[in-house]
């Protein structure tokens, strides 16, 4: 048996993904478990106003995980099974490539109170606030 | 490096974001399982191979599949992973069929966030193993339409792999 790996994005159109990596499972309130979809998980942050600076923030309800973007030393394919018709093999399509990963892989902080945006609030930041509020 | 527009969401979104800036996360309208969806690793020499369509996965179903390249074969190997890995398609991908299903603070707009597709579990690896010579050549050997020529040059190249495909 043969499955054909196929790639109609060429080696330079291949669209990037993004991974966020975190340690543990993120858990879904149940009152929200059969709705998940846009479900809010978190907010992902660049607090340093400097270029050079990969750490990033990912708020998850209480907690605060610091991370930084890194890029893989091996590249990551996403590849998508297929069966194009009843008759035909399956086929493997190449469908993105991921070459960095934002990590975070230290222990959450627990916010205690309300977070202090050190950056400029935007749309995201209000609803990471908003959420807060609603969470008894 | 081009700057990215503001209106940018999905993978784009989360890879461009800029300093002192934020982006909401949350779970993409076709968020599931999706067993379909596969990651492999690849080195930078195996990717051009893979990209430019010069690579295919062989075995019985019984077997452990290989991946072979024109003169390489390769082991591929599932590594688990205990981390929650989020995976965030670029915006244009898995298009929702759905629209948001409400719209209090819990839930989001799609065309203001970085959805993610699937929790991936873990991913394949390669590793380099030596073909299975031994296979291509009972399996040559049972084909009848075999030339003698074939047979002398070892049951590689061309028409070794032809035959297998019929198999």
């Amino acid at each position: 048996m043969q499955i054909r790996v196929k790639c109609s994005c060429g080696e330079s159109n291949c669209p990037e993904w993004a991974v966020v990596e975190l340690q543990g499972m993120v858990e879904v309130q149940s009152q929200f478990q059969d709705r998940l979809h846009n479900l809010h998980i978190g907010l992902l942050c660049r607090p340093s106003a400097s270029s050079q600076d990969q750490t990033y923030t990912f708020t998850v309800g209480y907690h605060e995980l610091t991370g930084t973007k890194q890029p893989l030393k091996k590249p990551l394919l996403v590849l998508r099974k297929l069966k194009p018709s009843r008759d035909a093999g399956v086929e493997l399509e190449v469908i993105g490539i991921i070459r960095h990963r934002i990590l975070f892989n230290t222990r959450p902080m627990a916010l205690i109170s309300k977070p202090q945006p050190a950056v400029k609030k935007n749309k995201g930041s209000e609803q990471i606030a908003a959420q807060f509020n609603s969470v008894p | 490096m081009e700057p990215p527009s503001p209106d940018y969401n999905g993978a784009e979104a989360v890879l461009n974001l800029q300093p002192s800036s934020s982006i909401p996360i949350t779970y993409h309208p076709p968020f599931g399982p999706h067993d379909d969806l596969i990651l492999l690793e690849l080195d930078q020499k195996l990717l051009r191979d893979v990209l430019h369509q010069r690579v295919t996965v062989r075995g019985q179903p019984e077997e452990d599949a290989v991946l072979c390249t024109e003169s390489k074969t390769y082991a591929i190997k599932s590594v688990g992973t205990s981390n929650s890995v989020f995976l965030i398609p670029p915006s244009g991908q898995f298009n929702s069929l759905e629209s948001p299903i409400c719209c209090d603070e819990n839930y989001h707009d799609p065309q203001s966030v970085a959805s993610v597709i699937k929790i991936a579990t873990g991913n394949m690896e390669l590793v380099e193993v030596a073909p299975k010579l031994d296979k291509l050549r009972s399996l040559l050997f049972e084909n009848p339409y075999i030339s003698e020529e074939d047979v002398e040059n070892g049951g590689t190249g061309r028409d070794g792999r032809k035959e297998y495909r019929t198999v």
